[in-house]
């Protein structure tokens, strides 16, 4: 997508951070699993969409080009060694009963890949074709990871 | 998965996040700070060639830079070489092994047209053919100093396959006079095997933070070329042109950022302030970059003696890290059971196939954090009816909290002592018992274990429950020496006692 010369309003911005702040927020959360790392995440997707002004078709097509950064990012900040000391996210978020503690627990212990994929589709409800456009592989590895996502919580829990 | 929602949906940024990321725009767009390298390229083109390197790093069919990245051919002899070589995911050091002539990988050339793998630096960093005027004796470190005015992180379109710890052997004989004694040591590869940078750490003990152990002291990134970097500073429009410095006639750039960028604002132990001093120089082919986070004083000196220690132990000689076996990593579909038992690791543990089932799966998992086996059975001939058996095999050290019943206090793992409710909260009352750690998935010594014990984890439960785990496990693992099976089923057909029957067949002693 080539960026546009257009003049952004400033309204546009705000109306952008109040829309997909915290969606953007939860989906680095989930994949990061550390707070304080989404939440620079975050700031960096917002500052992108400034800077390169994209003109989207819809509303869905903003969301998607928002999360797919906040992918990206958070893919580069997994690569590197520098991280921010943060509480667990368990503790500043804490869960409402055992169950949910496990729960989420088993998510923030799977591969980042897993947690990815887990996060699109069971809350951002995206399909698996959506899922591989936005993570940028193949439909059949996004199945694949799904796939033993759930298989590996099942049986974590079932161990609990 | 309601709950997952549930919770992700009690996560938020609030207003306060909300002002923090306008006001970070609003410095941006005022302060006229430079940018990354989206400043140098036309944005438009940097944003289409930055686009093109955007790639899943474990999918690994897409094209790195010009380079293709083709799947790499597994070949069973590498796996089951591979297998052999390591006992756990967390010990796994491949053998370094000079094979010039089997191992016939291309030369790690960098093409003289790819960018892919370097990003542009700020251009407060010139790049190693900078020619600084001769102001200062050659030995004297040059330390340029910046004041951090933002930082972006960068996307790189690098990653590492796989990274071997080096011995001190393995060190020594890629840097023949360094003597400095470093607490990490590793070497980088890609999926193709070809080695992509060698790592270095220095991570004093109280410098290690709660949650990733890595923040380190020093870090000395080595390589062929010169690596991105994920993290760029952005200093003021206004900073004095860098000067190089001349150390044993190599010319090194020193750079001290100081301020709020991402790892001053860290918090560490002890605290105090910290700079983070950057290092580049290129020597006989090689590129060093060396980064030392101390306070300024500390960290000064600190990166001196380092630079000088690289330097003085003369040209690196990497292509003694070239040749390497690389671990065989990956999800490995196990065709059928005899396949399974030739596993050299779990082959031995898996269980006869139960009478009237077939091997529905298997896969044989192998990667830096997993080492696993995993097979299910179906009812042979009933396509539609999900009744499966499964076993999960992997080594017990690598089981955290394991619990391994006293088959005398049947309380522990028999489903008659407690009624079947479809609600989790039943668990509840178990709170505060030792029960509660093993009922649903207790742990039996192999010796312990009898038809008897296995009947009373068959348990019959109503298949009109969604979810599995909302009604509690009827699985049970099997402690074989170092070697856990986990066992769980689906056997809706079979009463509990033929169920029971059924699952001793599989386990039972063999003469």
């Amino acid at each position: 997508m080539k960026p546009s010369n257009r003049p952004v309003e400033w309204n546009e911005v705000e109306n952008a951070v109040s829309r997909h702040m915290d969606r953007l927020l939860r989906t680095a959360v989930a994949i990061l699993g550390c707070l304080a790392e989404a939440e620079d995440i975050v700031q960096e997707t917002f500052l992108r969409l400034y800077e390169h002004k994209p003109q989207f078709t819809s509303q869905g097509h903003e969301t998607a080009w928002l999360i797919r950064v906040t992918v990206n990012l958070c893919k580069s900040r997994l690569k590197s060694h520098w991280w921010s000391k943060s509480a667990p996210l368990l503790d500043i978020y804490p869960a409402k009963n055992d169950f949910e503690h496990n729960l989420m627990e088993t998510v923030l212990s799977l591969p980042h890949k897993y947690r990815a994929v887990i996060h699109l589709y069971y809350y951002e409800g995206y399909s698996t074709y959506e899922i591989a456009d936005i993570t940028a592989q193949t439909e059949a590895a996004v199945r694949q990871q799904l796939s033993r996502g759930r298989q590996k919580i099942k049986d974590a829990l079932a161990t609990i | 998965m309601k709950e997952y929602k549930e919770y992700m949906n009690r996560i938020s940024g609030g207003a306060a996040m909300g002002n923090k990321i306008l006001n970070r725009i609003a410095e941006h767009t005022q302060k006229g700070v430079k940018r990354e390298a989206s400043d140098i390229y036309n944005p438009g083109e940097y944003d289409e060639y930055r686009d093109s390197f955007v790639q899943d790093p474990y999918d690994f069919d897409r094209d790195i830079v010009t380079r293709k990245s083709p799947r790499a051919t597994r070949r069973k002899r590498a796996l089951v070489a591979s297998l052999t070589l390591s006992a756990c995911a967390a010990g796994v050091v491949a053998a370094l092994v000079f094979l010039p002539g089997l191992l016939n990988r291309p030369a790690v050339i960098l093409p003289e047209d790819v960018v892919g793998f370097y990003v542009d630096e700020p251009e407060d960093v010139p790049v190693p053919n900078y020619v600084a005027p001769p102001m200062q004796q050659d030995g004297e470190l040059i330390f340029n100093f910046r004041e951090i005015v933002g930082y972006s992180w960068l996307e790189t379109s690098w990653n590492l396959w796989y990274t071997l710890p080096l011995t001190d052997e393995m060190f020594a004989a890629a840097f023949p006079g360094f003597n400095i004694i470093l607490d990490w040591v590793g070497a980088g590869y890609d999926e193709d095997g070809n080695l992509v940078n060698i790592m270095a750490q220095e991570i004093p003990a109280t410098w290690q933070l709660h949650y990733r152990p890595v923040n380190v002291r020093t870090n000395i990134t080595i390589s062929r070329w010169e690596m991105p970097r994920h993290l760029i500073y952005q200093v003021a429009e206004d900073s004095p042109e860098p000067q190089m410095s001349y150390i044993g006639g190599v010319p090194v750039m020193v750079i001290v950022y100081e301020g709020q960028g991402p790892v001053p604002q860290v918090d560490y132990s002890p605290p105090f302030p910290t700079v983070e001093i950057w290092a580049h120089f290129e020597m006989d082919g090689v590129h060093y970059s060396v980064q030392v986070v101390d306070d300024r004083e500390s960290g000064m000196a600190h990166i001196t003696t380092m630079i000088n220690a690289l330097i003085a132990s003369g040209p690196a000689d990497l292509s003694v890290l070239d040749a390497v076996i690389m671990p065989v990593w990956g999800d490995f579909p196990i065709a059928t059971i005899e396949e399974a038992r030739e596993d050299p690791i779990f082959g031995a543990y898996v269980p006869l196939c139960p009478e009237g089932f077939e091997l529905a799966w298997g896969t044989r998992t192998f990667t830096s954090h997993e080492n696993d086996m995993r097979i299910q059975w179906r009812l042979a001939g009933f396509p539609f009816i999900e009744d499966y058996i499964q076993v999960w095999i992997r080594k017990a050290a690598d089981v955290h909290g394991l619990i391994v019943v006293d088959v005398n206090d049947r309380s522990l793992f028999d489903w008659s002592y407690y009624p079947v409710f479809i609600d989790h909260e039943w668990l509840d009352s178990l709170e505060g018992t030792p029960a509660r750690q093993t009922i649903l998935n207790p742990v039996f010594r192999i010796e312990d274990l009898t038809e008897d014990i296995i009947r009373s984890r068959a348990y019959w439960y109503s298949p009109e429950v969604e979810f599995p785990w909302h009604i509690g496990s009827f699985a049970f693992s099997i402690l074989d020496g170092d070697t856990l099976i986990y066992m769980s089923h689906q056997l809706s057909i079979y009463e509990g006692r033929d169920r029971a029957a059924l699952l001793w067949e599989m386990l039972r002693p063999r003469d």
